[in-house]
Parts: C-alpha cells; sequence; structure tokens
C-alpha cells in the first residue's frame, strides 16, 4: 500500500524523514532507548508534570471513583433519613444539600470523569498509538477537575453547599430565593468543570482521526472509541449552553442582570432550555463510552467478534445526534404549545431504535457465542438486564400524558437511576475487572468478583425497582420526610435496605481491589484471550505503548489466526515503524489510515499543573469578590499559557515519505 | 469514493431532521405563544401549509441522502463482486468504503422514520390546542 503524502509543502524538505521499519523487541537496544525516552521523572516532580496518557487515565479513575464513594455515602444519608416516616436525622436544608451534591457529584464529578479514565488510559492502546493527541492538554483537563471537584466542595462542610438540585432551576436558585454562597459555588464550579470536559473532548476527537494505526481504517476502531468521540462531539456542542447559563445565572446573582428574573422582562423557561440543551445530551455522553466498554469486552467472554459492529456504531452516533434534539422532554410539564411536546415526545420515542439495536447486538453476541461466566461478563450481562429496564421506562415517560401524572415523583427517580447507575456504574465495575490486570498486571479474585456482583445486583434492584411503585403511588421526589399515612412505608424501607446492600456489594469492590493490588495473581500479556491491541503489549504497558507502531488490518488483531480467511492479510504487530528521535508518534490520515506524519510529541511539564491550579484560583477570586486576586491570576494564568504553547522547533511534525505499509500479507 | 457523496448519505438524513425538528418548533412555538399568553389558533392563517412544505422538503432531501447511501452501497457491493471475493475487495481498500456506505443507508433509514415521526405529529396534533 503506497504511502500519501497530503502534507508536503515546497521547502519543507528539510522537515521530511523516511521513518525506519524495524523491530525492538523486549530488551533489546531499542526497547531501551524507547523506555528511557518516554519515562517520567520520579518522585513528586515527576508526579506534577507528567503527561503520560496512562497515569492520567488511572487518576482520573481513582478521583471519579472517590467522588462516587462521597456521592454513595451522600445517598446512603438519603436513604436513612426516608427508610421510615416521620424521621429527624436530617433538617429539611441538610436533606437539601445533600440530595443537591449527590446529584452533583454523581453526574458531574463521576459519571463522565471515570469513562474519561477509561478512555485516557486505553485510547492510545486501542489505536496503536504512543499517546494522545494532545498530552499536556490531557493533563490540564485531569488537573481542571480536579480542581473543579474540590472547588465544588469548597463550602459544603460550611454547611453552604448548593442546595436546588443539580438542574438547579430558577427562581428557586436565583438572588430572591437563594441568598447565600451555595448556588455561586455551584454556578462558577460548572464553569470551571466545562473548560476541563471541554479540553478533554477536543483531545477525544483529534486522537481519532489522527492518531491511529497505520491500516486501522474508520470500521476498525473498538465501539468504546465511537462512544466516547459521540460523548466528545455533545460535550463541545452542548457546554457552551450550560456554561453561558450559569454564567448568567451568576450574573444574575451577582450583578443585578436579570435574565431569569421574570418581574423585570427575564425568562426562566430560558435557564431550563439552555440547562437541557446541555443536560440531555450529557445524559448520553454518560452512557454511550460505558456501551462502548460492554460491546467491546463483552466479545471476549462470548469468545467470538461483536455480533453487528457496523449496525452498533452507528446506533451509538444516531443515539446521540438524536439525543440533541429531545431536551424538551424534561419540560413537558412547564405549559409549552401542544406541537412542541408533540415534536418532542416523537424524537423521544424514536431514540429507541438505536438504544434497541444495541441491545439485540449484545444479546445476539451472548446468544451465538460461548460466553465465559466470569465477573466482567457477570456485569455486563447484568448491565444488559438493566438497560432494558430502564431504557422502557424512559419510553414510557416520554409519552406525554404520562409524563404529566409521573412528573416529579420517583418514578422518574427510578428510571434515571436505572439509567444512569444501572448503564454506567456496572459497566465500569464490569470494565475495571477487565482491564485491572492491564492496569496493575494483577488479577482480581474471581470468588469475591462473583460475591460482589451478586450483592451489588440484588442491592441494586431491591433499592431501585420500588421506587417505581413510590411514583405510581405518587410520591414526590426531593421530600425530606413524609406521612406514615401516605402508604409509602414499606416502598420506602425496602429501597433504603437494597441501597444499604449496593453498598455492601461497592465495599466488596474495594475490598477486591485492595487484596488483589497486594496478593492478585500475576496477569500476562492477554489474560482473557481478549482481541484488541491493549492486550498485545506487557502488562502493565510499557511507558512507550508500542516498541513499534503496529499495522493492522482486522477489528480483532489478537483473533486473526482463529477468524481470518487463509491468505488474508495479518497485522504486524512485531514489525513497524521505529520512531525514537525523542518523543515520537505516527499520525495517520482520518479515514484511511494511511501514515502522514511524524508527531513530535511534548514532553513532560509543569505548565499543565500550574495553569489548571491559576484559573482554578481565578474563579475562587470571582468567588470571594477579590476583583485585584483575580486579575492577578488571569495574568499568571496567562504567561503561563505563553510558557506552554512557546514555540520549539523540535516539535516541529515530519513529513512521513517513502516507505511502505508493512502488514504480514502484503505482496 | 466521492467524499462529498459520502458526506451526504452519512449526514443528510440527520441535517434534515434537524432542521425539521428545529424549523418546526420555532414556528408553532412562536405562532402560538408569541408573547405572554398562549393565542387559541395561530397568528399565521397559513402555518399548517408552511409546516407541511417544511416536512415535504425535508423527506424528499432526506430521501435523496438514502438514494445516494443506497447507490453508494451498490457500488461498494459491485466493487467486491468485480474484484473476486469480498476478501481480495477489502485488501485492496481496507474495507472503509462499504463501512461508510452501510453507515449511510441505516443513517438514512433511521433518520427517514425519525422524520416520518415528527411529521405526524406536526399533522395530526391540531396547532395550539390544550392536550387533551
Amino acid at each position: 500500500m503506497a504511502i500519501s503524502n497530503r502534507t508536503h509543502r515546497r521547502g519543507n524538505e528539510h522537515f521530511e524523514r523516511v521513518p525506519e521499519l524495524g523491530r525492538a523487541p523486549i530488551g533489546s537496544e531499542e526497547e531501551a532507548r524507547l523506555a528511557n525516552i518516554w519515562k517520567s521523572e520520579p518522585g513528586w516532580r515527576g508526579w506534577l508534570s507528567t503527561v503520560d496518557h496512562k497515569t492520567i487515565g488511572l487518576r482520573y479513575l481513582v478521583t471519579a471513583f472517590i467522588f462516587l464513594l462521597i456521592g454513595g455515602i451522600e445517598a446512603l444519608m438519603i436513604r436513612a433519613q426516608l427508610a421510615l416516616p416521620n424521621q429527624t436525622l436530617l433538617a429539611p436544608e441538610q436533606y437539601n444539600q445533600l440530595f443537591t451534591m449527590h446529584g452533583i457529584t454523581m453526574i458531574f464529578l463521576y459519571a463522565l470523569p471515570i469513562l474519561s479514565g477509561f478512555s485516557n488510559y486505553l485510547w492510545p492502546l486501542l489505536l496503536g498509538s504512543r499517546d494522545m493527541a494532545f498530552p499536556r492538554l490531557n493533563a490540564l483537563s485531569y488537573w481542571i477537575f480536579l480542581f473543579a471537584g474540590i472547588f465544588m466542595y469548597m463550602s459544603f462542610p460550611l454547611g453552604l453547599a448548593p442546595n436546588a438540585g443539580w438542574f438547579n432551576y430558577v427562581p428557586v436558585s436565583g438572588p430572591i430565593y437563594n441568598t447565600g454562597p451555595n448556588i455561586d459555588v455551584f454556578a462558577l464550579g460548572m464553569v470551571l468543570l466545562g473548560i476541563s470536559t471541554t479540553v478533554g473532548s477536543v483531545n477525544f476527537v483529534v486522537t481519532l482521526f489522527r492518531m491511529r494505526a497505520p491500516g486501522m481504517t474508520i470500521n476498525k476502531v473498538p465501539i468504546l472509541v465511537w462512544g466516547t468521540l459521540a460523548a466528545s462531539v455533545a460535550n463541545l456542542m452542548t457546554i457552551p449552553a450550560v456554561s453561558l447559563a450559569f454564567f448568567l445565572l451568576w450574573m444574575d446573582r451577582q450583578f443585578g442582570t436579570q435574565f431569569f428574573d421574570v418581574a423585570n422582562g427575564g425568562k426562566p423557561l430560558l435557564w431550563q432550555h439552555l440547562f437541557w440543551i446541555f443536560g440531555h445530551p450529557w445524559v448520553y455522553a454518560i452512557v454511550l463510552p460505558a456501551m462502548g466498554i460492554v460491546s467491546d469486552a463483552l466479545p471476549t467472554f462470548c469468545r467470538r467478534p461483536l455480533v453487528g459492529y457496523t449496525a452498533v456504531a452507528l446506533a451509538t452516533m444516531a443515539t446521540m445526534l438524536i439525543g440533541f434534539l429531545v431536551w424538551m422532554h424534561h419540560m413537558f410539564a412547564t405549559g409549552l404549545p401542544t406541537v412542541s411536546l408533540s415534536l418532542f415526545g416523537a424524537a423521544s420515542m424514536a431514540i429507541s431504535i438505536p438504544s434497541a439495536v444495541a441491545v439485540f447486538a449484545w444479546i445476539a453476541t451472548i446468544w451465538t457465542g460461548r460466553p465465559v461466566f466470569q465477573t466482567p461478563f457477570l456485569f455486563f450481562a447484568g448491565f444488559v438486564i438493566l438497560f432494558v429496564i430502564g431504557g422502557l421506562s424512559g419510553v414510557m415517560v416520554a409519552a406525554i400524558s404520562l409524563n404529566w401524572q409521573l412528573n416529579e415523583t420517583y418514578f422518574v427517580v427510578a428510571h434515571l437511576h436505572y439509567v444512569l447507575l444501572g448503564i454506567n456504574v456496572f459497566p465500569v465495575i464490569g470494565g475495571i475487572y477487565y482491564w485491572f490486570p492491564k492496569f496493575t498486571g494483577r488479577m482480581m479474585n474471581e470468588k469475591l468478583g462473583k460475591w460482589n456482583f451478586w450483592v451489588m445486583f440484588i442491592g441494586f434492584n431491591l433499592g431501585f425497582f420500588p421506587m417505581h411503585i413510590a411514583g405510581l403511588l405518587g410520591m414526590p421526589r426531593r421530600i425530606y420526610t413524609y406521612s406514615s399515612r401516605m402508604g409509602w412505608d414499606s416502598v420506602n424501607l425496602i429501597t433504603s435496605i437494597g441501597s444499604f446492600i449496593l453498598a455492601i456489594g461497592i465495599l466488596l469492590f474495594i475490598i477486591n481491589v485492595i487484596i488483589s493490588l497486594k496478593r492478585g495473581k500475576k496477569a500476562s500479556s492477554n489474560p482473557w484471550d481478549a482481541a484488541t491491541l491493549e492486550w498485545s503489549m506487557s502488562s502493565p504497558p510499557p511507558a512507550y505503548n508500542f516498541a513499534v507502531i503496529p499495522a493492522v488490518a482486522s477489528r480483532h488483531p489478537l483473533w486473526e489466526d482463529r477468524l481470518e480467511e487463509e491468505g488474508a492479510r495479518r497485522s504486524n504487530l512485531a514489525e513497524g515503524y521505529i520512531l525514537m528521535k525523542g518523543h515520537e508518534t505516527l499520525s495517520t490520515s482520518p479515514i484511511d489510515a494511511r501514515p502522514l506524519v511524524i508527531f513530535k510529541m511534548p514532553g513532560d511539564s509543569y505548565t499543565p499543573f500550574f495553569v489548571g491550579l491559576l484559573v482554578s484560583l481565578l474563579f475562587l477570586g470571582l468567588l470571594l469578590h477579590w476583583w485585584i486576586f483575580t486579575g492577578l491570576m488571569a495574568t499568571a494564568s496567562c504567561i503561563a499559557l505563553i510558557i506552554w504553547m512557546w514555540p520549539q522547533k523540535t516539535l516541529a511534525q515530519r513529513t512521513v515519505s517513502g516507505t511502505a505499509h508493512p502488514l504480514q500479507g502484503d505482496s | 469514493m466521492n467524499p462529498y457523496k459520502t458526506l451526504l448519505a452519512l449526514f443528510g438524513a440527520p441535517a434534515a431532521w434537524t432542521v425539521q425538528m428545529l424549523l418546526c418548533e420555532s414556528l408553532t412555538s412562536f405562532a402560538c405563544y408569541p408573547h405572554q399568553a398562549p393565542l387559541s389558533a395561530p397568528q399565521w392563517a397559513n402555518l399548517p401549509l408552511i409546516l407541511m412544505i417544511i416536512c415535504v422538503v425535508c423527506l424528499s432531501f432526506s430521501l435523496i441522502s438514502g438514494y445516494v447511501a443506497w447507490h453508494l452501497w451498490q457500488q461498494a457491493h459491485r466493487s467486491i463482486a468485480e474484484a473476486g471475493s469480498s476478501n481480495q475487495a477489502i485488501k485492496v481498500s481496507g474495507g472503509q468504503s462499504q463501512f461508510l456506505a452501510m453507515l449511510g443507508v441505516m443513517s438514512s433509514f433511521i433518520f427517514i422514520v425519525a422524520i416520518l415521526f415528527t411529521s405526524c405529529a406536526i399533522l395530526l396534533v391540531p396547532l395550539c390546542s390544550e392536550w387533551t
């Protein structure tokens, strides 16, 4: 296969280079040199400055999981309060802050960041690259996420946490009804978090289209990549809306503007539109990559490729596309014109088509495969069941008449927990069981894992299914207590018992992680006999990922011997481009994955940490009205960015020319 | 494979549905609720005709996009047949042409269905009515 040379320009000849082909087996001189080039500095210097996608991915996973635990403890406190009628464990204001922080933590600080953790760690390994397209941006994304999380929890110990629910409707979140700093912390924290999500999304989009291994044409990328791409595009389109909404609200609260003040011509519904234009695609952003985890890992335990790869890839993108135009189904009870309701009701029902395509593909994969009932498989199969239950209740609330009946009841709480927890947490825990050997070099305990699954699955259903009934019995969401005469006692007690069993399941998972980290069985490079590229390297992977850039011929490079026809081309993982003049990797064309240029990747740097810190301090200044401090932080952030962006001749990319594509079977 | 045709096949129907949704939603909302109070009938008498035209144009565009996708898929299919076996054809192209054409066919199908759903909602629900 010839190599196109689309970036060639006259006068750029000294930036042209013929990358050498070769091998770099473990222990060879080349491999040692690569390890030396890509290693991070030890100690705190390396800790602050690393831009290695694997380290950043693990940091995302650990940080987001800590937020899951914090959000979970808040949920347990809420369930303890609601377990019996007329309880007084929590005061109403404490309850408001707890359910708000529970929502914010789970939805914004856990659900997407944990998936960013998987994608950051796995993308370059799945795509055959040595790093993400923008390693420093990647580090910046993590640091700002961490600081935004701390920022949003800053007022919690003072009893001044956000308290108007995670969708923060005006006028209750406006300056008249909410006079403390509670909402300002949330508003500024969300704008700050939006920066992290935006830069992370840019990185994912560019990485997919420029960083794939040669031969990995667009039809060969794993579904996790499609899922994260869909989520990233959605984030790029919708985060401006929510950042604007929170900024306008902050202006209303601090400077007397009246964007949402109905008494002065403002529009409270504007808040709902701006929030849900973001909020609904965000719901898909936090489930599509998780669905991708299942689509990629489930086939390993069914001993066959995913059924309907093309249909699932399309279903992923179509779900996201339709997801952009269903936001008004969150506003059916606001008095919108009838036709608007019908339009958005129809679109909300149409979204079940691509979702069903994915479900049937998973079921067909299990049905036609030879399932191996190991812990990750149990989590993925459990996820399919929860997805169907959550999806069905979703179609129910898409029907306008029923939506009006169930609006603001526990039925909606049940639906969103089946969708968000069932479709996110189960694939995430299953994914950690699956990739734990790659992350750490050790296997997780299988017996404890199965206990972990069954306790979580039973606890989850015991906890959340009765919420449907509570909703049908008319129990409104967000009430801090209820009278025993309402007939909600039993369902609430069962729900609370279920939530504590679910928490025990999570505890078993943590125990398993700790035990396995210390005493887990050593993992080989491919302990599950999986098909994708990340399993071709040692566990855990070396700093440089691939000693030679692999050439990929199929979607399942490690299963080609058993799946591909005789005479078909094979992926070549042992021999390929050796790039070792600094931090180098190969960039390829967006559709055909033909080698185009050699990317000179930047090395470790403190600047992402400092830019993240300074920008966060800038937001702190805004919150506290320290205007001089804010100005200083803005100036310092600009200086740090200039240092970061200062052009370096050594980082100029090299045009690839004049070599052949080293697939096996080429003649 | 012609990149413009591929883009049309992939994104034509989704774009048509997006335009249909946004135009119909904006027009009906403003016609029924122009200021502070809802109206019992749209403020423009020919609104139903305008909406119907929008639906027909968007449906036609999505059908054209579907036809182009189908044509591209057949073209890719023919290239496989001419190459002798699918394996050989994939060896030449990597399979991305067939994949993109199939994506276009499926994308057009889903969004043609979505346009029909939306059209039903517009044509069957009385404009500016109370929900009954």
